[in-house]
């Protein structure tokens, strides 16, 4: 695996990819911590939760090619012939893109120190920040190894990837959005049920929606509360993408097409 | 031969299209399977050990329920149900703004004070408290269901505690916080501290309690409106109801306390012999007078008649303090006013009073009152008639003067009567701009839980604000400058060099 992660997190940086994932990464953080220092007001986890909007732009240009260069140059016959395990290549994919998310953090990591520099705070709310990015950088890393994984064409995974991640990221937009729609469907529909029973129960469905949301339910660790359950979720979530990925990579071994 | 073996080859293609399936089988199975264990798992962990495994690290715990405020709940029958309703969408975003469908935009950066806070308090209540948000724009009806009689004009943007028929409305931004006295000079409110815990128990003991006062406001005198100092009664299990004044006024039998909320005109001689009597037979009197445009010329002989049965008397002069440290903005008419000894434990802090008449102790009184000083200024304040004459040559001795007075009958029915030479406890204007936990209201809250007092009322800490500030010293316009040059330039410039420098390198291998 070590091999692997090796090689995968020196091709970002033997190629383009990594430093302008880092360019990218360096100019928004670089905005969002100049707004709010020039305003006097320095809250680092704002600036983790605005980063986090970026997931969709930075996720698929880290993640398109971990496969599917591999699949177009045929170079992934390798993941069959050799000794090395399916689920070795998975994760060290998995961490190679982590570790540079890592690296990109450095920025933020920067901004705390200054920030502490000038007499700011760094509290609990900001490591807690700190701590759900990682997590849900997991998630979402996971998510575009299984959009790289499904083709050989780095655009068409890029954009897989995209759509999914929007896809999670606007759940709790998406839950109120429907809720709204079927509470009008149903009062119009079936008038006579009560409106106080269609209400109860399209919010219990919009609750059923946001409690998958990974934002919603990470939401207080801005605010410094810690929820172990809402890491697992999230560790769960990603973990459901690495073996889904790992399933596709293995469907080569038995698929007849 | 060659029917032999196109059949070993059909059975071949029929022994791997098993295995295929087989192994599909398995892989489709297996996914399922493991998108189903760790759902129960989340399930289980998130209603199971969701709470226990919840820890609160934020700085002063601003968003766990205290324990102080855990024993209310505590306190409360095991079968009580308390409604709490938000009636807006639950913000998907705590980051400070939130954007509405019509495309508002709107601040609500105090939501990550008060919305981690209820969802504690709720998972702590033992099923006692619950919490939801239904926005009245897309579910209209919920206001009806909520106030079915209307009574409470409900509107947006507010919680609404409910038990029974019983209900307290919450503002966010008024009710939750408390802000800074110097507003004025500092040009906006800047937020001190959370009361989001006081505001919610305070509402949640009042529903569920079976205390119950009324409070008339004396009304047709063109003085102050009170819908606030209402909300601050009904905190304290009390109900609002107007009282015109009249030829034949009369104080209802049901009357447990009677509010004079800032007068422009002088009561009616009738007013006065029935707010004596009310006051001899025990009758409990708030009356609130300052000086303004609309009281100028205003001597309230009537008022003063009735207020010399318990010895006190409101004058025409107005206070100035002339201590820097008691003056707000340099300005010697708004300024801060100390609390009497007797009742430092209701707000251990200064008030403020604004355009302050003097009120004294009446020399020739009521043998049987006995006068208290409620409010008074520093050593180094004069009362003027100079803002009715604009002559500032009418001045008196410096000294210390009381803008406010207790007196308590003595007569074995206990009356007492309450005389602010302020409007700044009870009036509109002040609580608007203050909310309803500034250091005033919070003095006179205490006064009367005490008074009557009260049980289903709840004294809860404040939590201190987190101060994102960084240094005056540091924060300049030179290092603004720096920050934005490194930060938004040169590093991301750096890394884009860096590729073009690897492209190039790498471009012909």
């Amino acid at each position: 695996m070590f091999a692997i992660f090796k090689r995968e997190f020196s091709s970002y940086f033997k190629s383009p990819v990594g430093y302008v994932a880092i360019a990218i990464f360096a100019f928004l953080s670089g905005i969002v911590f100049v707004n709010s220092f020039t305003s006097g007001q320095v809250n680092i986890s704002s600036e983790v939760i605005t980063l986090r909007s970026f997931f969709s732009v930075l996720v698929p240009i880290i993640t398109m090619g971990l496969f599917a260069e591999d699949r177009k140059r045929g170079t992934e016959v390798l993941y069959y012939t050799s000794s090395v395990k399916l689920y070795n290549v998975v994760f060290g994919k998995f961490f190679a893109a982590m570790s540079l998310f890592f690296v990109m953090f450095v920025n933020v990591f920067v901004h705390m120190i200054v920030t502490a520099f000038c007499g700011g705070v760094i509290d609990a709310g900001t490591w807690g920040s700190v701590i759900v990015y990682f997590f849900l950088a997991a998630l979402f890393v996971a998510v575009g190894l299984l959009a790289s994984s499904l083709t050989d064409n780095q655009i068409i995974s890029a954009i897989l990837s995209f759509i999914m991640i929007i896809l999670i990221q606007m759940l709790t937009t998406l839950s109120n959005l429907a809720s709204a729609a079927l509470t009008s469907f149903f009062t119009d529909v079936f008038s006579f049920v009560a409106t106080e029973k269609v209400t109860s129960a399209v919010s219990k469905f919009a609750d059923a929606i946001k409690w998958i949301d990974p934002f919603f339910r990470t939401t207080d660790f801005r605010s410094g509360v810690f929820s172990v359950s809402s890491l697992f979720y999230c560790f769960s979530f990603g973990f459901v993408f690495l073996f889904l990925t790992y399933r596709v990579l293995e469907k080569k071994r038995w698929s007849q097409s | 031969m060659s029917s032999v073996n196109k059949s070993e080859k059909n059975h071949k293609n029929k022994k791997t299209d098993k295995r295929f399936e087989n192994l599909k089988l398995l892989s489709v199975g297996s996914c399922l399977l493991l998108i189903g264990i760790l759902l129960v798992l989340n399930i289980l962990l998130d209603t199971l050990f969701g709470d226990k495994l919840t820890y609160d690290f934020s700085s002063t715990s601003q968003n766990s329920v205290s324990k102080q405020a855990l024993s209310y709940i505590d306190a409360l029958p095991e079968d009580t149900q308390v409604r709490i309703v938000g009636l807006f969408d639950r913000p998907d975003s705590l980051s400070g703004k939130t954007v509405y469908e019509d495309g508002r935009v709107k601040n609500t950066a105090y939501y990550e004070y008060i919305i981690p806070l209820l969802d504690d308090m709720c998972s702590k209540s033992s099923g006692k408290i619950t919490i939801e948000y239904i926005n009245p724009k897309k579910y209209p009806s919920i206001i009806a269901e909520l106030d079915p009689s209307g009574l409470y004009d409900l509107e947006a943007d507010i919680f609404v505690v409910k038990a029974g028929n019983s209900i307290r409305t919450i503002n966010p931004v008024m009710d939750c916080f408390t802000y800074d006295n110097n507003y004025i000079s500092m040009g906006y409110y800047f937020t001190q501290s959370n009361i989001t815990e006081s505001a919610f128990i305070n509402a949640i003991l009042s529903v569920t309690g079976d205390e119950h006062y009324n409070a008339y406001f004396v009304t047709e005198l063109g003085g102050s409106t009170h819908n606030e100092f209402s909300v601050v009664l009904s905190t304290l299990c009390f109900d609002s109801f107007d009282l015109p004044m009249s030829d034949n006024f009369s104080i209802p039998d049901d009357c447990d306390l009677l509010i004079i909320s800032n007068p422009s005109n002088d009561i009616t001689e009738q007013a006065s012999v029935a707010l004596t009597q009310y006051v001899s037979m025990g009758g409990r009197v708030m009356v609130s007078v300052d000086i303004n445009n609309s009281n100028i010329t205003e001597s309230y002989e009537n008022l003063n008649s009735f207020l010399s049965s318990v010895s006190i008397n409101v004058t025409t002069q107005v206070i100035a303090d002339y201590a820097t440290d008691y003056q707000l903005d340099n300005n010697p008419y708004t300024s801060l006013a100390d609390i009497g000894s007797d009742f430092t434990g209701y707000y251990d802090g200064k008030v403020r009073i604004e355009s302050a008449r003097y009120v004294r102790e009446f020399s020739v009184g009521n043998n049987e009152a006995y006068v208290y000083p409620l409010l008074f200024t520093s050593e180094n304040a004069s009362v003027y008639d100079s803002v009715i004459s604009g002559n500032s040559e009418d001045s008196i001795f410096k000294g210390q003067y009381t803008a406010g007075l207790l007196s308590l009958l003595n007569n074995g029915n206990n009356g007492m009567v309450m005389c602010l030479g302020t409007d700044t406890f009870i009036g509109d204007d002040y609580i608007s701009t203050y909310g309803y936990n500034d250091g005033n209201i919070i003095f006179i809250r205490g006064f009367l839980r005490d008074l009557y007092s009260i049980q289903n009322s709840a004294d809860i800490s404040p939590k201190s604000m987190a101060n994102y500030n960084i240094s005056a010293e540091k924060y300049t316009a030179a290092s603004s400058s720096a920050v934005a040059l490194i930060f938004v330039i040169l590093v991301p410039m750096f890394f884009v060099v860096l590729s073009f420098v690897v492209y190039r390198k790498r471009k012909n291998l």
